[in-house]
């Protein structure tokens, strides 16, 4: 690859070994409507705590399957509860309840 | 003193109840914060007065469970008046009967043990008359309780609670109390030849096949046994209400209330329960799977003992329909809030604040929302009607809409809630309006009761039936059949049930549901159900629509974006908010037509 001049730089890289997948172990249990989230952003778009805070919903589906559970836990605080996200979802995730599964899961 | 070793199990298992019920009173009412607006003066006299006649007429008669179904309030009624009733007349007999100036509690229970012959007693006749007949009522009550176990349907229920733990033996123990006091009492009524229509013609039967006169000892030591037994069992069982409901019905009535934040009222409506199970039917989770799960009588045990159950305290819609069927008058929707609360460790958050309004000549200021953003032609109908009324309005969430925090306080985030209440109030205010019209009875439930804002604030079913009041806009009738839906939040939430219709009426012909009012089913999108997955609120919401509608109605018209939202998800006919059908229905000026034209053209292009 180097040889093209492109490298993977590491900040982009997701290492599965090491990712902690204990929340997402836990959240495919109790809110298997999760594993429907194709990202697509809906849900951010419309989000009500999103526009003055930082909260993305369609990143937090990311980073839990990534097992990057750390930063999901500052901008999961942040969230108002309204429900919207739920509403324009095209997939029918239960948002609400994977934001109550995380705040449980940190006891936060 | 008359003493025999047989009142002893009596004895102890009162004196046991009264330690532990005062013990946990003492506690429960130390826990409680002083209430806002207490009665004052003559205000407190009537107070007593009023909660006593409530305790009469609710703990004792149960009015409210005889207007549900006369059957299943007469079996309440008898085994409690007839109970309440054999206790004062035995009182007052034992009274009569002695000489001694104070009784010991067990005399007038065990009154035809310890004094047989009371022939020369003043009003003898009527004593034993009295006390056979209130025996005679409250074991039909046990009858038809017994009954009830099986056919539940005579009495109106579909489906009935389930005895678990120490309701069991509480049960059963008071299932016993009453044959064994008849036994006693007749087979003593033979041995003294005394007794009226129950006890001396029972006591005659059974003298033809039993040893009467060996038995009644016996008798007298299993009746105390059994009210022992049952006393014990009493504080952890579904019977503790029975002292609970009347101290409740004295706190309610001296102005302490429920709130979102568990306290020591809290604990008086959880142990008021007696888990009748006239909720259990009320409960629309019932027709998904897993149902005993999240009914209010059940749930409300788990509470006691401590069960986990998540899925019964995140899946409640607090639609209020249990709350609103409750003969005791339960918060139910309180109780479980609370204990979202305090299952969620509370935290505040740094939000950037929203620009502030500048301060404006506006009068009125609208609200749509968050659902209301989900549902613009809610917001577009209602700028449409405030053009026609040439009402200046201020939109208040046209940008940097922030939520209400309803839906915070709902997951038992209150604290949180709080920061938004206090960033939304701020914006309100300083906009310097009088009246705030909102389109959602969620927000307006919070604004109400939650803000403490000092001007008007409406819904906007409301204010369009002020508008149509004062003639500020004109409709026209069509002949089109609609039905209309309460949104749980305005109807049984904050009591507003006629301005909503009599708009409709303007527009077009009104069929009501037999749901309708206090018992009007939830749309299943109610944000309080966090744990409900899409598929079961949209089983929900057609459920609820098929108890709405029927073959004639063109239309289902409802007065919150929320339950539009999820109607339409799954409704066959069209479903409108009620500023909709009222702005396609507008009579309008030819001149306001072009211009109403390009205002639609605009809101379009802005979305």
């Amino acid at each position: 690859m180097s040889k093209f001049g492109f490298k993977l730089t590491p900040s982009g890289t997701i290492n599965y070994d090491q990712g902690d997948f204990r929340l997402a172990e836990f959240i495919d249990q109790h809110e298997p409507s999760s594993r429907l989230c194709i990202s697509c952003g809906a849900c951010s778009a419309t989000c009500t705590g999103g526009a003055f805070a930082k909260l993305e919903m369609h990143k937090i589906h990311l980073f839990i399957k990534r097992g990057m559970s750390d930063n999901v836990k500052t901008q999961i605080q942040n969230c108002m509860y309204c429900g919207k996200c739920q509403l324009v979802c095209p997939r029918g995730v239960n948002n609400r309840n994977v934001i109550r599964l995380i705040l449980t899961h940190f006891k936060i | 003193m008359a003493f025999d070793p047989l009142v002893i199990p009596f004895s102890l298992g009162l004196i046991f109840l009264l330690i532990v019920v005062f013990y946990k009173y003492y506690t429960w009412i130390r826990q409680m914060p002083k209430p806002k607006n207490p009665p004052k003066g003559l205000n407190r006299i009537k107070a007593y007065f009023d909660a006593s006649i409530e305790v009469i007429m609710e703990s004792l008669l149960h009015r409210k469970i005889f207007k549900q179904n006369k059957l299943l309030g007469y079996m309440h009624m008898s085994i409690a008046f007839g109970w309440f009733m054999l206790i004062v007349v035995g009182n007052l007999e034992a009274k009569m009967t002695s000489t001694n100036a104070i009784n010991p509690p067990y005399f007038p229970i065990f009154l035809n043990f310890f004094a047989p012959d009371r022939s020369l007693t003043p009003g003898h006749g009527i004593f034993s008359f009295t006390m056979d007949l209130f025996l005679a009522m409250v074991l039909s009550g046990l009858l038809l309780a017994f009954i009830k176990r099986s056919k539940s349907r005579l009495f109106g229920m579909r489906r009935t609670s389930k005895m678990r733990g120490m309701d069991k033996i509480a049960l059963y123990s008071l299932w016993l109390i009453f044959p064994l006091r008849l036994f006693a009492e007749s087979f003593n009524a033979y041995n003294h030849n005394s007794g009226n229509f129950l006890s001396a013609n029972c006591g005659d039967f059974f003298a033809t096949f039993l040893p009467v006169a060996q038995l009644e000892y016996s008798m007298w030591v299993l009746y105390s046994l059994s009210l022992g037994v049952f006393f014990v069992a009493l504080p952890w069982s579904r019977y503790s209400h029975i002292p609970t409901e009347v101290v409740l019905i004295f706190i309610r009535h001296l102005g302490y209330r429920s709130c979102v934040k568990p306290t020591g009222y809290n604990m008086f409506d959880l142990y008021s329960c007696s888990r009748c199970g006239i909720c259990i039917d009320q409960c629309q989770i019932n027709i998904l799977s897993e149902t005993n799960k999240t009914v209010t009588a059940h749930y409300i045990y788990d509470m006691r003992v401590g069960n986990k159950n998540d899925f019964g305290l995140y899946s409640c819609l607090a639609c209020g329909r249990c709350e609103e069927a409750c003969p005791v008058g339960i918060k139910t929707v309180d109780l479980r809030i609370g204990k979202r609360y305090s299952e969620t460790p509370q935290t505040v958050v740094k939000y950037n604040v929203p620009k502030p309004l500048k301060p404006t000549a506006h009068n009125v200021g609208y609200f749509s929302g968050c659902m209301g953003k989900l549902t613009p032609s809610v917001i577009e109908s209602m700028h449409t009607i405030f053009r026609a009324a040439n009402e200046n309005v201020l939109h208040i969430d046209k940008e940097d809409g922030i939520c209400c925090g309803r839906p915070l306080i709902l997951s038992g985030r209150v604290d949180q809630a709080a920061q938004l209440i206090q960033l939304n109030k701020d914006r309100i205010v300083a906009s310097g309006i009088k009246t705030l019209v909102t389109s959602c009875p969620i927000c307006l439930k919070t604004f109400k009761e939650d803000y403490d804002l000092n001007i008007e604030v409406i819904h906007h079913s409301e204010y369009i039936e002020q508008l149509l009041e004062t003639r500020k806009i004109k409709t026209k009738f069509t002949n089109q059949n609609v039905a209309y839906h309460d949104p749980c939040e305005l109807g049984r939430g904050l009591k507003i049930y006629d301005a909503p219709r009599n708009v409709i009426r303007n527009v077009a012909i009104l069929s009501e549901n037999p749901n309708k009012n206090e018992r009007e089913l939830c749309c299943g999108g109610s944000l309080a159900g966090i744990a409900l997955s899409q598929e079961q609120k949209q089983t929900l919401a057609s459920d609820a629509i098929h108890q709405i509608i029927d073959n004639e109605t063109k239309a289902l018209i409802t007065s919150c974006p929320l339950c539009k939202k999820s109607f339409t998800q799954t409704s066959v006919i069209k479903v409108m908010d009620i500023a909709e059908i009222i702005s396609q229905n507008l009579i309008l000026p030819a001149e306001h037509k072009v211009k109403e034209k390009q205002h639609v053209q605009e809101f379009v292009n802005y979305n």
